[in-house]
């Protein structure tokens, strides 16, 4: 279990974090949402361990994460950053390796870059050298990095969490359907996923539960379809917003813009 | 037989070493070179440093660099049985190592003053084989440093110098007291108008105004370097000096000058008759 | 920066023997090639103990500490000069950026000029080792106080790494001023000279202290080479890979301080090596320290030795500070490396 118990930070004089309480299981994927500066990148750094929270606890694997080493911690749980990057022109394969502990044999290690290559759609760009890559590449290989470790702390017997801070933000439609199906199949493995999202219909589509946050409140926490609804959205963004159903049971969350309001001219003046 | 026991004795015992005739010498240091050719060995020279200019057959001679950066391989190169080293040659490790190749060093008392020069040409005459002709040419030193410095003694006027040695960071370098540039102002008939200051120092503009000095002393190489002599006289805080005002200044090469060497009761000479031409030729000199 | 050659992991092997050969080779030529010739039959009989006493002292109390000197010269500067790249992700990092050449400078130069006020007061036998041991002590001075700047809660802050170790040159240059003007002139020169570095001023005793010192501290370096990977993702996700960031960090900076101090104690600051060493080796293996790190001790050592043969072979029997080579050959040779790859970066 990777569980946040009242934890609350305060960065640079302002309460980012207020009692916040969230437990994830093993084989659960949950989503977590809210406005810009809610506290959702704050509450996944605590929960990895990065953010030290100045009260309550982060427990991963019932240890509290403040003693763990973090080499120890590398193998219990791996992370997508929000914008990862790399000033070095590594070749696809070797950053992918980079999260994998000297522990693995080589043999095996090599197996899992590969694995986590193909999950992410990546198998036929693994000897490219990172600078000949697209963003979306880089950021898929980033995203191959982060199971990697993965799965190498699960070979070591640890139980395996995965931490995804935005990770389709830069992704076109395809390659987010394939980051979100790597991270369900993590799940289906057993490990247990959190991701912060910002596009709803997407944390609709692979949330067992979103958490709703709310200036560093978790205002919300449920099934989708609880909580992805007009009634519990439209206070917290603030926007109007309606439903849409298709026929295969998916949902599409719509914010109903007022772009006319706000003085909208032409983009062109002659 | 006690006699030549003594000698004997005061011969093993002596530190210099007892070469009867060195045949490839290596010099480091330019008044060494200096007595070295005047004793009339120049011809076994095989090596000097960057300052030894004096006289003009060492431009034939190789070059082993600065005397405190010397290399001991590059030394071993020119295969010398000696090496005359003025008292600062190094690095020690350098010496250390061509002792160990066998090499004999000699190394030269330093000079603080004139009057130790003739100590300084008797230990290179021992230290080439030619300690006789070295007290010969020690006694005829002094007779001539006291000649010539009788000489200015007399001379009228005591003019008010100062020495350049350069001009570091914007500021003039003075010659201070302890300086081979004092004790050649003092033995030319000269005021050192830096005399409270010790050693080579920079000089603020308005200590060199207050100081007043009549006659601005350089090096050749360095007043060449600086752009001239008239480009110094025409600093500002020299130019509004009497020296600078009167463009008097005086230039002399700087071995000459400042090295100590067998040439310098010529050196005493020479600056004293730039400094007072007439009264200098009245006094003989 | 595009890595060129070898991103090809086959090309690597060969090319990192191609450089040993190299620095096995300069070192032979180092340990033949001089002033003096030697043919290398004699250096060969002279290295089984049956030389003259002329080629003994040569090859055993010149020639063999300078290539020793050189090796850990070579070794100190560009393993710390590539360590400190990757740590602080910055390819013009080298160990003169962080203050640590400056501190060991104004160690060294404080000896010269003020040397001699205490040395009346000093053991003979300490006199020897003050000057070395004054630039170790202001190199590792300088880190520490650098490092202790830039750290705070519990992280150490690469900007401000950077930041502190411009001012801390700045000031280490300002008091180089003010004891070079104070110095006489004999003393300005000693420590002109001491500036642009050397190989031969050095005694087996201090090389032999210099070297176990680099060499004890280049497997800290080595076994960093996963952990400097990691850094290129950046400090939080390399923290999030398993990564003690702040343990590599300070592991790094002592190791460095050590190393490049005892180097700069016994051989003067010699640039360049440090930033085009572990450049050469980027550019012809790719970014991976594994390779990285032994490929930038390799022609590092090259760098040194080739520049230390060509000082003694330039204009003998004099021979130029070893600086002076290295800043030459480096200083244009780096120009033309930044013209030719700002000509294929898109950034």
């Amino acid at each position: 279990m990777l569980e946040a118990v009242e934890v609350s930070i305060t960065l640079a004089g302002a309460q980012v974090l207020e009692r916040v309480s969230l437990t994830l299981e093993p084989g659960e994927v949950v989503v977590l949402i809210g406005p810009n500066g809610a506290g959702k990148s704050t509450l996944l750094a605590c929960l990895s361990g990065a953010l030290r929270p100045g009260g309550g606890s982060v427990r991963i694997d019932g240890l509290p994460v403040a003693e763990l080493s973090p080499m120890e911690l590398g193998r219990r749980r791996s992370v997508l950053e929000q914008n990862p990057t790399t000033s070095a022109p590594f070749i696809a394969r070797d950053l992918i390796g980079l999260g994998i502990p000297i522990e693995i044999p080589p043999r095996e290690a090599r197996r899992m870059v590969i694995a986590a290559a193909d999950a992410t759609g990546l198998g036929a760009l693994i000897d490219r050298p990172m600078s000949r890559l697209s963003g979306g590449e880089a950021h898929r290989a980033h995203m191959a990095r982060a199971l990697a470790q993965l799965s190498a702390g699960r070979a070591l017997g640890r139980e395996g969490w995965l931490l995804l801070d935005e990770p389709t933000a830069s992704l076109d439609l395809a390659h987010q359907g394939s980051v979100l199906a790597a991270a369900r199949r993590a799940a289906a493995e057993g490990a247990g996923v959190l991701a912060v999202l910002h596009d709803m219909t997407l944390a609709g589509a692979l949330a067992d539960r979103v958490a709703l946050m709310h200036s560093g409140r978790i205002v919300a926490c449920g099934p989708p379809g609880e909580i992805l609804t007009p009634a519990v959205l439209a206070p917290v963004y603030n926007v109007d917003i309606s439903i849409a159903s298709a026929p295969d049971g998916a949902r599409a969350i719509i914010p109903k813009f007022n772009l006319t309001q706000q003085g909208a001219g032409p983009c062109l003046s002659p | 037989m006690i006699r030549r026991l003594i000698l004997a004795l005061t011969v093993s015992l002596t530190a210099l070493p007892v070469l009867a005739e060195p045949s490839r010498i290596v010099v480091a240091g330019g008044d060494l070179t200096e007595i070295v050719f005047a004793l009339g060995a120049g011809e076994r020279v095989v090596g000097v440093d960057q300052t030894s200019s004096f006289p003009a057959e060492t431009a034939e001679i190789a070059q082993i660099g600065y005397v405190r950066r010397l290399s001991s391989e590059g030394v071993l190169s020119l295969a010398p049985d000696l090496v005359i080293a003025a008292h600062d040659a190094g690095p020690d490790v350098a010496m250390e190592q061509l002792e160990a190749a066998g090499v004999t060093i000699a190394k030269a008392p330093a000079a603080t003053t004139a009057a130790d020069i003739s100590e300084k040409i008797r230990f290179v005459g021992a230290a080439i084989g030619a300690a006789e002709k070295a007290e010969d040419m020690a006694a005829a030193f002094t007779e001539d440093l006291a000649a010539v410095t009788a000489k200015t003694a007399q001379l009228p006027n005591k003019p008010r110098l100062m020495f350049i040695l350069a001009i570091r960071n914007g500021a003039p370098l003075i010659g201070g007291s302890g300086t081979s540039a004092d004790e050649m102002i003092r033995l030319a008939g000269g005021v050192n108008v830096a005399a409270e200051i010790d050693g080579y120092k920079p000089m603020s503009q308005e200590a060199i105004l207050s100081a007043a000095p009549e006659v601005i002393v350089m090096m050749e190489q360095h007043a060449t370097r600086m752009g001239g002599v008239e480009e110094v006289l025409s600093r500002p805080e020299i130019a509004l000096t009497p020296a600078g005002q009167n463009a008097r200044a005086v230039t002399m090469d700087g071995m000459l000058l400042l090295g100590f060497g067998p040439r310098t009761p010529a050196a005493v000479a020479e600056l004293a008759r730039a400094l007072q031409p007439e009264a200098a030729k009245a006094a003989g000199l | 920066m595009e890595a060129a050659l070898a991103h090809n992991a086959g090309w690597r092997l060969p090319l990192l023997g191609l450089m040993a050969l190299m620095a096995g080779g300069l070192a032979l030529a180092g340990l033949a090639l001089g002033p003096v010739e030697i043919p290398p039959g004699r250096v060969i009989a002279t290295l089984m103990g049956q030389g003259t006493p002329v080629e003994t002292a040569i090859i055993w109390q010149i020639r063999l500490p300078r290539i020793l000197l050189g090796v850990a010269v070579g070794t100190a500067l560009a393993l710390s000069g590539a360590s400190l790249q990757g740590l602080l992700r910055n390819p013009l990092a080298d160990p003169g950026l962080i203050g640590v050449t400056g501190g060991a400078s104004l160690g060294a130069v404080a000896v010269i000029v003020l040397g001699g006020l205490v040395a009346g007061s000093l053991p003979a036998w300490l006199l020897p080792w003050l000057l070395p041991l004054a630039a170790f002590l202001g190199a590792g001075i300088v880190i520490t106080f650098v490092f202790a700047l830039a750290r705070s809660a519990g992280e150490t802050s690469v900007a401000t790494l950077i930041l502190a170790g411009v001012a801390v040159n700045a000031i280490a240059g300002a008091a180089i001023g003010a004891m070079v003007y104070i110095s006489t002139d004999d003393q300005l020169r000693d420590l002109t000279f001491w500036t642009m570095g050397a190989l031969g001023g050095s005694g087996w005793s201090l090389v032999a202290a210099a070297s176990l010192l680099t060499f004890a501290t280049a497997p800290v370096l080595f076994r960093q080479s996963r952990a400097l990977d990691l850094f290129q993702l950046g400090e939080r996700a390399a923290f999030h890979a398993g990564l003690d960031v702040e343990g590599v960090k300070r592991q790094i900076a002592i190791a460095t301080a050590l190393a490049v101090g005892a180097v700069t104690a016994a051989a003067g600051p010699i640039g360049f090596i440090g930033l085009v060493a572990p450049h050469l080796a980027r550019l012809a293996l790719g970014p991976r320290h594994v390779v990285l790190l032994p490929a930038s001790v390799l022609l590092g050592i090259c760098l040194v030795l080739a520049a230390d043969l060509a000082v003694r072979l330039a204009v003998p029997p004099a021979e130029p500070p070893i600086g002076l080579a290295t800043s030459l050959i480096g200083g244009p040779f780096f120009l033309w490396l930044l013209i030719r790859t700002r000509g294929r970066t898109h950034a």
